[in-house]
């Protein structure tokens, strides 16, 4: 339990020295979605049928591109040892405290892009149902990307040119949970129900957040035994 | 005899496919100290990260008796926080901490405690490392390059800590290229060497 406020804790405390990085993640997510309106025919039909497409695509982008070196810092600082040996010491397993990793970089980076999201979506005149059912896809689906490129970021750990590789790992992982919730704010847009569309969503979440930890932890140790 | 804190049974350790060192069969009793000493890459770092569980040894094994610290020669410190959130960061992970006791340690080690650490010197950081030497009990301490920036206060600190240390019955093995100094408790000492050395230090 120590282990994983303490982790929680430590990365808060370092976002909160570092304001410009989370400013920066729903900036690009802004920025990419604002740039469509402008440069498509300026036609509610087409905003509409083209909204949750451009909103999922840039969220996909902005939550993968802030994940790309999470662990070289804390491999060079020696701070992963110390992660591993108080796991070992309390005799848990390593996944435990890489959850939690987890846990704070999806606040620290979906966060931002989820509190920007009403404001975008106004942009692409998405409203009432179909403004719910994105924001409900976001939520579980940028818990899904952010395990993805947290397991992606760990295999890649101390390698050059990581975040690069990180990216290309993590994109054909991530486009059932792009599928799925453009699916479900499509679905919604045509008066239709959006729940089993998020209903998968979330049992991609399930999955991701059983096999993931584990998955990121193998990859850490071997880096951490390099 | 009191009963060894670390038993090391033929173990070999290999870096890139090169054999390092090993293998080592020793045991090191509660109370004890052992002295890593060898030239540069010489195998110093790995054999202290495989003590530590870190890393698996390329054969044989090892056995520690209750928890170890491990001190590399980087640092686990962040450079965008102070010193109170660090060690609170670092301590917190193994154990509930109390910021009061953290700051009258800080205050005693004279480290400012409200300074991101980028402004502070390389002693000041290296001085934070001892923290949880002094402030969470571990049977078994393992040190790459303790003295390494430390200046004669932290130095005296580092040896009085040992000390008493080993007078609890813990036990300690560490790397220094310096030698030790003066007040350092006596210890062991485990020559490094070439690659086709074998080495045995008995009890």
């Amino acid at each position: 339990m120590n282990l994983c406020l303490a982790i929680l804790r430590r990365e808060l405390a370092l976002a909160w020295q570092r304001p410009a990085e989370l400013a920066r993640h729903a900036l690009f997510f802004v920025m990419t979605a604002a740039l469509f309106p402008l440069s498509l025919r300026p036609d509610p039909a087409t905003l509409a049928l083209l909204g949750p497409g451009v909103l999922w695509a840039a969220a996909l982008l902005a939550v993968l591109l802030a994940c790309g070196r999470w662990f070289d810092e804390d491999l060079r600082s020696g701070w992963l040892d110390q992660c591993q040996l108080a796991a070992q010491a309390a005799e848990l397993p390593l996944a435990l405290p890489l959850a939690m990793r987890f846990v704070a970089q999806w606040l620290l980076v979906a966060g931002p892009v989820l509190l920007a999201a009403p404001l975008v979506a106004l942009q692409f005149d998405l409203q009432g149902a179909a403004l719910a059912a994105l924001m409900v896809s976001l939520l579980l689906g940028s818990a899904v990307l952010v395990q993805l490129a947290g397991v992606a970021a760990a295999l890649a750990a101390g390698l050059r040119g990581a975040g690069l590789l990180t990216l290309l790992m993590v994109l054909p992982l991530a486009t059932p949970a792009l599928v799925l919730g453009t699916l479900a704010v499509h679905a919604a847009q045509q008066g239709q129900p959006a729940g089993p569309a998020l209903q998968l969503l979330a049992a991609l979440l399930a999955l991701a957040s059983i096999a993931c930890p584990w998955l990121g932890a193998v990859a850490l140790k071997q880096a951490v035994g390099d | 005899m009191p009963p060894p804190r670390l038993v090391l049974r033929g173990m070999v350790g290999v870096r890139q496919g090169r054999r390092l060192w090993g293998p080592l069969t020793l045991a090191l009793s509660a109370g004890s100290a052992l002295h890593l000493q060898g030239p540069n890459g010489s195998g110093k770092t790995t054999l202290l990260r495989t003590l530590a569980g870190l890393r698996a040894p390329a054969a044989g094994h090892c056995e520690r008796d209750g928890e170890a610290w491990f001190i590399g020669h980087a640092l686990p410190l962040a450079d965008e926080l102070d010193a109170l959130a660090n060690l609170r960061g670092w301590l917190g992970l193994s154990a509930r901490v109390d910021d009061a006791v953290l700051q009258a340690w800080l205050d005693q080690m004279q480290v400012p405690r409200q300074r991101p650490l980028r402004q502070l010197s390389a002693g000041q950081r290296r001085r934070l490392a001892l923290a949880p030497l002094a402030l969470q009990p571990r049977p078994l301490w393992l040190l790459d390059e303790p003295f390494d920036a430390l200046d004669a206060a932290g130095q005296s600190a580092l040896c009085a800590l040992a000390q008493s240390h080993l007078a609890s019955g813990g036990a300690l093995v560490l790397s220094a290229h310096q030698g030790l100094p003066a007040g350092f408790p006596a210890c062991e000492a485990l020559w490094l060497g070439p690659a086709d050395w074998v080495g045995t230090v008995g009890q």
